[in-house]
């Protein structure tokens, strides 16, 4: 019988023992220091029989079953949980993978308890055996363990919810844990990230701003900014990074914040607020343009006043102010366009607004002699003041277009209420109004 | 303190023991520096891994006075008790040179 058999534990003491124990009983024996070193050797080395530490830096045990137990290579390995844990709880190392347990003691006991254990897994006939551990008699710290246990859970939970990906890195840019949130953003299964050159896992164009990265948190603790994202399966992420020294063991986290969606609603702001300014600068454009219809639209209608119809240039006029009016139709619509979402409902004052209005329409039809009738302590009105000046451009239009030969425009403003305006105004809220 | 009594309590040769003992001081010595540099930054977590290290190996090879009291230092640890945890780390670092006198002659 040769055996090969693999111990992982962080304590050189342990290693040490076992390793003459165990060539001592004719095994070959390789040994490793923590998960991540189990695991490098573990890609050559195909043990018979792996002694596992629960508590170890660098992968723990019970992450270290699980990797092992998803490689079909080592399916038929035998794993003996060894650790000082497993006597204080009620631990289910079938659970994670295991197929016995030793207690850690003294020396003494230990030996025979993993010699049993191994006898144990020469007679297994199926995966399953008898869920004790072996060796507890005479181990008696229950009560810290469990201590440490809920301990661990405690940060397992906060860790396990956090929407940040959080990944540990040792200062060989290895991956030694990764939390749920930065599982999912790198989109490979924990077995395959844990382990791997955390480097590896990004774009290939970031991989040296990664690794100059984690060099820099050698001597300090250095952040990436969010401007400067990189890019991990397909999302743009933005990265801080950590160095935590822990005793005599250095390691980094990596912080991971998924910042795709923050950055696209970014670049639609930007589109939108590049649109409305293209709008704004539309609208100035249309409305000088509209002015400059008008004054072309005034000049036509004072020369077609002065010519006969029978003048040859006649019919070109009248074609031209057609020309002009559609033009000023399409300006109107820009104008609207660019308007539509700028309605603003405040407090104006209507009388101003009209004499305004007046004023300009006065302008452009000379033969029209405009009456004001304004009363002298009107409400203020709530209204957009663009949309009542078209109201009463359009009013005053309509008026000349009715008297083309001139005539007079009554205007008259006066206060009023909701009982007032029932008969011609239906569903009024009551209260005072304007006419 | 009976070397050949030690090992012979676990059943090792003399020789194998002392192999273990020399491995056990050393390593504690770094846990007894990780213990130090722990109580400076008031890192909890750090003086329950070290003291854990000590217990355990002190248990493996029976040094019951070491273990039980490396034990108390963890456990306090855990509760947030870090007085009296310096003073009992120099104990332990007391012992474990006397351990490391006898292993250089």
């Amino acid at each position: 019988m040769n055996k090969k058999i693999m111990v992982v534990d962080n304590h050189p003491l342990i290693l040490k023992f076992m390793k003459d124990l165990l060539v001592k009983e004719g095994y070959q024996v390789s040994t490793a220091k923590d998960g991540l070193s189990a695991l490098d050797v573990l890609k050559t080395y195909t043990p018979d029989v792996i002694f596992i530490d629960l508590i170890m830096p660098n992968i723990n045990g019970e992450k270290l079953c699980q990797i092992i137990r998803s490689m079909p290579r080592l399916k038929d390995a035998g794993i003996i949980i060894l650790s000082a844990i497993a006597a204080e709880q009620d631990l289910d190392y079938a659970a994670l993978g295991a197929n016995a347990c030793v207690a850690k003691g003294s020396l003494d006991q230990m030996a025979q308890h993993i010699f049993s254990a191994l006898d144990q897994l020469d007679q297994r006939t199926s995966n399953s055996m008898p869920g004790t551990v072996i060796g507890l008699e005479g181990v008696n710290s229950r009560e810290i363990t469990k201590e440490l246990l809920s301990y661990e859970k405690h940060s397992d939970v906060i860790l396990n919810s956090m929407s940040e990906g959080i990944l540990e890195v040792t200062t060989e840019s290895r991956v030694v844990y990764a939390n749920p949130a930065a599982i999912a953003l790198i989109g490979m299964p924990e077995e395959k990230v844990i382990a791997s050159d955390v480097t590896q896992l990004f774009h290939e164009t970031d991989r040296q701003k990664i690794r100059e990265l984690l060099k820099k948190t050698e001597t300090i603790s250095q952040i990436v900014s969010d401007d400067s994202t990189v890019i991990l399966s397909g999302r743009q992420v933005s990265m801080k990074v950590l160095p935590v020294t822990d005793g005599d063991s250095k390691a980094v986290i990596v912080i991971l914040n998924d910042v795709s969606e923050r950055k696209r609603i970014e670049e639609q702001l930007q589109l939108a607020q590049k649109i409305e300014a293209i709008a704004t600068l539309a609208g100035g454009i249309a409305h000088d343009f509209n002015n400059l219809l008008m004054t072309i639209q005034g000049n036509i209608s004072v020369m077609l006043l002065d010519i006969d119809p029978s003048h040859p240039h006649y019919e070109r006029l009248k074609n031209t102010e057609k020309q002009v009016q559609s033009g000023a139709k399409l300006t109107r619509q820009l104008l609207g366009y660019a308007r539509k979402s700028e309605y603003e409902v405040r407090p104006i004052k209507l009388n101003q607004l009209v004499e305004e209005t007046a004023e300009t329409f006065g302008r452009t039809k000379k033969e029209i002699t405009i009456h004001r009738d304004l009363c002298e302590d009107l409400f203020a009105i709530q209204a957009d003041e663009g949309q009542i000046e078209q109201v009463l451009l359009n009013l005053f239009v309509n008026a000349a277009d009715a008297m083309p030969d001139g005539g007079k425009l009554f205007l008259k403003t006066m206060k009023t209420n909701h009982k007032e305006m029932m008969p011609m105004v239906y569903d009024l809220k009551p209260g005072h109004y304007v006419r | 303190m009976d070397i050949g009594e030690l090992a012979g309590n676990i059943g090792l040769e003399e020789e194998e023991f002392l192999e273990l003992v020399e491995i056990f001081v050393e390593k504690s010595k770094s846990d007894i520096s990780n213990l130090q540099s722990a109580f400076d930054k008031g890192d909890i977590e750090q003086v329950v891994e070290a003291a854990h290290s000590i217990k355990g190996a002190s248990g493996n090879l029976g040094f019951r006075e070491i273990f039980e009291i490396a034990k108390g230092i963890e456990m306090y640890a855990r509760q947030n008790i870090m007085e009296g945890a310096p003073k009992a780390v120099q104990f332990i670092k007391e012992k474990i040179d006397l351990i490391g006198a006898r292993l250089v002659k």
